[in-house]
């Protein structure tokens, strides 16, 4: 016999084996799976049942857990935005709590060594006033090479 | 007791579901010991090893606890199943193929002989006596290894579990068209199978002949 005629022209008679072929296979596959039925019975299905139950609830686990953590991914964006908008509001706060008080108020630095005239000033004539209340004559005298201070008021001064 | 085994068991399968759907394990349980059958024959047509075929059960049990809110009142609880079982095995049959574990190991001598005998007396349908079952059951199960997961899908539900085009058209949510072509090609595919397998064993019987020579 030709076999390689055979895929082409006996189409039919295959065909008919083919099907053969597979009911076998399934007969065979059910009678074997009768008699381990047969051998087993009870026994099996109560083994099956033990195992389907087992089954079920860890499968039940898995979605429970497979649920928070998919929400939790899902708005994980939302959670990162919210954080961060919580944290810029919190840390003046953080910062007040740690920082000691010395470092947070410079003006009282000012008040307490050079003298509260420079800060009452006003600003126009600071640089010179700022030198008288310092009372250098030395600054005085830069003070009228400059020409910002009238002779008179220089000798006044002195 | 007995009486109320006798009333659960005689319940149909609609009250059985409404039961479970309500939260009665027992309701559920009893309509797996009603199918169990059915669900282990379909998994058994496509694999032999006794594993797989329970692992296909249970997971199409599991599937359809879970899912029993979705199955639609009114239909056939055993076609159901049966949808959800084929699905099942169509995807073990995929996740095989893609690790590469069907293997076409090639036919005995006396297998190609008889296959050979088959062929050259068959007919259009063929007589398989209960003693030749064996081992067409193993040159069935060869040619089945060497095809695609579609092509064994489709022949076994034709032939193996008699479906009709409409109702595997139905379960695998293809067009009749599709299913068509598919069992078209599956025995195109088969025919192959089967020529290869008996190439295979001719040429393997002439070199021994050579060497012999």
């Amino acid at each position: 016999m030709d076999y390689r005629q055979f895929g082409r022209s006996s189409g039919k008679r295959g065909d008919g084996l083919l099907v053969a072929l597979i009911k076998a296979r399934v007969q065979a596959a059910d009678e074997e799976a009768d008699h381990l039925a047969a051998s087993q019975g009870e026994i099996a299905e109560q083994f099956f049942m033990t195992r389907l139950r087992a089954r079920i609830r860890e499968r039940r686990e898995q979605l429970e857990g497979g649920f928070w953590e998919n929400t939790v991914l899902a708005a994980r964006g939302w959670l990162l935005a919210f954080g961060l908008v919580a944290s810029l509001f919190l840390a003046p706060s953080v910062v007040t709590l740690i920082l000691p008080t010395s470092q947070q108020a410079p003006p009282s630095l000012a008040s307490a060594e050079t003298g509260l005239e420079v800060l009452a000033l006003s600003p126009h004539d600071a640089s010179g006033n700022a030198a008288l209340a310092a009372g250098g004559s030395a600054a005085l005298t830069a003070l009228e090479s400059i020409g910002t201070l009238p002779a008179k008021e220089a000798q006044h001064g002195r | 007791m007995s009486d109320a085994i006798t009333d659960t068991m005689a319940a149909p399968d609609s009250a059985l579901i409404e039961r479970a759907l309500a939260g009665d394990a027992g309701a559920f349980e009893d309509l797996v010991r009603r199918h169990r059958r059915r669900v282990f024959a379909i998994a058994r047509h496509f694999f032999r090893q006794p594993e797989t075929v329970e692992d296909i059960a249970q997971e199409t049990f599991t599937k359809a606890y879970f899912a029993l809110a979705s199955y639609q009142r009114g239909a056939s609880f055993e076609h159901w199943l049966a949808r959800i079982a084929v699905n099942n095995c169509y995807d073990e049959l995929r996740r095989r193929k893609a690790r590469g574990e069907f293997t076409v190991s090639d036919l005995s001598e006396e297998e190609a002989g008889w296959l050979d005998s088959k062929l050259a007396r068959a007919s259009v349908a063929v007589q398989i006596s209960a003693a030749e079952r064996d081992t067409a059951s193993e040159i069935a199960g060869r040619i089945l290894a060497g095809l695609l997961p579609e092509d064994r899908l489709i022949l076994t539900l034709l032939h193996a579990e008699e479906y009709s085009v409409s109702e595997i058209a139905g379960m695998l949510d293809w067009s009749e068209a599709r299913v068509k072509i598919r069992a078209f090609r599956a025995r195109h595919a088969a025919r192959k199978a089967m020529q290869r397998l008996l190439l295979t064993e001719e040429r393997k019987q002439r070199r021994t002949a050579t060497v012999a020579a």
